[in-house]
């Protein structure tokens, strides 16, 4: 079995692990997953306070307790199947098979065509990888800022790097090529709650499959990131939609252990997803009257529009973050944005699916409204990061924009219906081609579309080797160093988070000629938070992006928003300089087309 | 009356998904697209290719391309009015062609005034294995006799061929381009501006003065004139009576 295969399947473990240990104390598979989550959230704090009394290999420990769970748990399942002889639905299987296929074909034929195993598209992957190597080797705390100064803002827990160490701890397997698996089964999934909470609302499987086939084929390319990204915000955003999907059956503690879950994964966007969550509990509690629920679709329409209207007239970015402002964008942009994911879907099916669930929608479907609605006016505020909000969004505008397109098919016979919907796909993946491929563009780097190359990767497998003690460090440029501390686990300040001061050394290099002032000079930038400051060895490493980020205007070259994002070559220009480093008598300890390491 | 309404309700669907796709492919007209990660951007002047690193490695265009008619030669447009990258059907056509075969297409419509009419030049850029191929179309009241692609090379660029020669033209050669010829080992050879180079050549080969190559034309039937001051190359081809393109590939070293 090649690579790919087996890290597509070791991806698995980051769903099912979670879903063995809850499905000890719940049946229903969601609720076990989040059970589950919460478990292993607790078994890795009891395993690190124990560690830190009784010295024991702490990845050993985690597996041992894998194993154990995972065991009990299996004999458990096929002790109940035994029992029970569940029956196969049919209609599931054949729904299930066609939503894989389907995305199986979107992720695997469009969006990683060019981007083969293990090359990445996801720029955020590698913080999370860094945070799961360190937690895999028994660095723990409450807050990601103690563990690495990669993260600089505390918005999550741990939760999501623990449950991300898994498959690290449990195959042995390097987190990039597990992370180019987990992203498809996360994209499934997100086709799977688009279907499931439309079913639940609709009752309808044709109108539920087309609210799959939409939300499959919109990606929001720009800070959302809903279904293609595996992050803790599409995570949380993932969880509360299948929770949502079936509210009614959760009880009081299962309830608050989903609420804490979704809180540890995502401080910030939990925070919505709890108060959707609520909101949609109590409004399914309460069953207001007509007039009332009529009332709060009103009241939804105008606070979203306010907000809307808001950006025209306020704009506020999060003090003390010079990232912030860029995420901040003006309404035209943001119009832009869903032209770009949607085309005209959203305005046109969006508001015949509005019209058509005011005029005659169940009760469910107009809270469904209420929610659709606030979300929109929240994740279009006039408010840096606020974008992020609209990953909850995205599934119930799905929804709406599916029954939009309902409304004008449903009196069809079922040939016509079926050619319609292959017709709105097709529509659909054409426009998603065309946004993908804007998101690519600057990704290319000789035939692949990617964030990485083989040589980086080459490089950090090299760097890995060095770091057996983990006492090594490297230096380099920020994304470069943030994606090298990813794939080899050696530790760097801050990675594309480098702090000002070290920025400001690697910048004042340049007009140094002797060797000696360029090492002083290097070996000041120092780790901010681990707590041996003196590396055993330190490594500096050069390459295409390096030279490009050193060839930025220094206003860049301060910035965290500035980043090489792509793979580049050696320039000619950049070979001669590494000729001068080796002539000064820098060491070079490895090199490949595009890296060289140099030993300080 | 359900017929009718489904009948409404489906032409309503036709004309807000095209109208949708319209819209999407006027927000990101098809004015680049990238081989093998060599950038090929469409200006309102020029078809310009870029390398992996960023740096420009040739441009066409009308402008410097040649039309003969009778042995006299104009360029194919002396002003360009405008210029599209193809219309809505050839927009959709394209994004499928390149989704299901996963070859990238550029199509490069230019619109001017020739030398004695209105005219217009299309530009279609196909992937080909190792670079790209590059068809031009001319549509003109003229009977068009040969066609003279040119190519603009990279700046400080050297032409060479097959057979270790590097040209220049003699009322531009220095001393310095002839130094740098010898350190790369290849013969320099002088030729004039109206004077094609050897026919016994296969290939033209575009390399930077540290001999990196850039690029690689072969020369098939076609007679190569070298403009070394203005960077030009071009490649007259005689155009079969009744045809109106013409067709060169450019291997790319990436």
């Amino acid at each position: 079995m090649n690579n790919m295969l087996i890290d597509l399947i070791a991806a698995l473990s980051f769903y099912i692990v979670p879903y063995l240990t809850g499905r000890i104390f719940v049946k229903k598979t969601i609720q076990a997953w989040i059970l589950g989550a919460l478990v292993w959230f607790i078994i890795y704090f009891a395993v690190f306070g124990v560690n830190t009394i009784v010295k024991f290999d702490f990845q050993n420990a985690v597996k041992a307790i894998a194993a154990i769970i995972s065991l009990i748990s299996l004999i458990n399942l096929g002790a109940q199947f035994v029992k029970q002889k569940p029956k196969i639905h049919w209609q599931n299987t054949f729904i299930a098979l066609a939503l894989g296929i389907f995305t199986a074909f979107v992720y695997f034929f469009v969006w990683k065509r060019n981007t083969p195993y293990p090359l990445q598209l996801n720029w955020d992957i590698y913080e999370h990888i860094t945070l799961a190597n360190l937690i895999s080797s028994g660095k723990l705390s409450f807050l990601a800022t103690r563990i690495s100064d990669t993260f600089t803002l505390n918005s999550y827990s741990l939760l999501f790097g623990i449950l991300l160490s898994l498959p690290k701890i449990l195959f042995q397997r390097g987190l990039l090529g597990i992370y180019w698996g987990i992203e498809y089964w996360h994209y499934l999934l997100t086709a799977v709650a688009a279907f499931i909470l439309a079913k639940k609302v609709f009752n309808n499987n044709w109108l539920a499959f087309l609210a799959a086939i939409i939300s499959s084929l919109v990606f929001e390319s720009v800070v959302v990131y809903s279904t293609l990204f595996l992050i803790p915000q599409t995570l949380v955003a993932l969880i509360t939609v299948f929770v949502a999907a079936q509210i009614k059956e959760y009880k009081w503690p299962i309830l608050l252990i989903a609420g804490t879950v979704i809180l540890l994964i995502h401080y910030v966007v939990g925070v919505l997803c709890l108060l959707i969550l609520a909101a949609l509990y109590l409004s399914l509690r309460i069953n207001f009257s007509k007039r009332r629920i009529n009332l709060a679709i009103f009241a939804s329409i105008l606070f979203s529009l306010i907000l809307i209207v808001s950006n025209l007239f306020v704009s506020w970015s999060l003090p003390g973050r010079e990232e912030a402002s860029h995420f901040n964008f003006q309404l035209l942009p943001k119009i832009g944005f869903l032209i770009d994911w949607y085309g005209i879907f959203l305005f046109a099916f969006g508001l015949i699916g509005a019209i058509k669930i005011v005029k005659s929608g169940t009760y469910s479907q107009k809270i469904l409204l209420c929610l659709a609605l606030i979300v929109l006016g929240i994740a279009f505020a006039p408010f840096s990061y606020f974008l992020k909000f609209y990953v909850l969004g995205h599934y119930f505008w799905s929804l709406i924009i599916a029954l939009g397109i309902w409304v004008l098919i449903c009196n069809l016979p079922s040939m016509l219906k079926f050619a319609a919907i292959t017709f709105v796909t097709f529509i659909l993946l054409v426009t998603f081609y065309k946004n993908q491929l804007v998101y690519k563009e600057p990704l290319n780097f000789k035939s692949y579309e990617t964030q990485i190359s083989c040589s980086e990767i080459q490089a950090g497998n090299w760097l890995a080797l060095q770091n057996k003690d983990g006492k090594a460090f490297i230096i380099s440029d920020p994304a470069t160093q943030y994606i090298l501390e990813a794939v080899s686990g050696v530790n760097s300040q801050g990675g594309m988070y480098m702090d000002l001061g070290a920025r400001r050394i690697l910048e004042s290099i340049n007009g140094y000629y002797d060797i000696n002032t360029i090492v002083n000079k290097l070996v000041n930038i120092k780790d901010l938070v681990t707590e041996k400051p003196n590396p055993k060895e330190t490594f500096f490493v050069v390459g295409g992006r390096y030279f490009a980020w050193q060839r930025l205007p220094n206003s860049q070259k301060d910035s965290t928003f500035y980043n090489i994002w792509s793979p580049k070559e050696l320039t000619e220009a950049d070979k001669t300089y590494i000729d001068y480093y080796k002539r000064v008598g820098l060491k070079v300890v490895f090199s490949n087309k595009e890296i060289v390491i140099f030993s300080l | 009356m359900y017929l009718k309404k489904g009948i409404l309700g489906l032409l309503s669907l036709l004309t807000i998904g095209l109208l949708s796709l319209f819209i999407t492919f006027a927000r990101m007209p098809a004015s680049q697209t990238i081989i093998n990660g060599d950038a090929i951007k469409s200006s309102s002047f020029s078809l310009s290719f870029y390398g992996s690193a960023g740096d420009m490695l040739f441009s066409v265009s009308p402008l410097n391309d040649y039309y003969y008619v009778n042995n006299a030669k104009s360029h194919l447009e002396d002003k360009i009015t405008s210029s599209d990258n193809g219309n809505f059907i050839q927009d959709i056509w394209l994004s499928l062609k390149t989704l299901i075969l996963n070859k990238k297409e550029l199509i490069w419509n230019v619109f001017g005034n020739g030398a004695s009419s209105k005219s217009s030049v299309n530009y279609v850029v196909n992937q080909i294995s190792g670079g790209v191929d590059i068809q031009r179309t001319i549509n003109s009241k003229i009977n068009v006799r040969s066609v003279g692609q040119v190519i603009k090379f990279c700046a400080d660029c050297l032409v060479t061929d097959n057979k270790n020669r590097a040209y220049f033209n003699a009322d531009t050669v220095g001393q310095f381009d002839i130094d740098t010829a010898t350190r790369l080992h290849l013969t320099p050879v002088v030729v004039g501006e109206n004077q094609f180079l050897p026919q016994d050549i296969t290939k033209v080969k575009i390399i930077d003065r540290e001999n990196n190559l850039k690029m690689t034309i072969p020369v098939k039937q076609n007679q190569v004139f070298l403009q070394y001051q203005w960077r030009l190359l071009e490649f007259k081809a005689n155009l079969v009576k009744g045809e109106i393109h013409t067709s060169q590939e450019v291997l790319l070293n990436e």
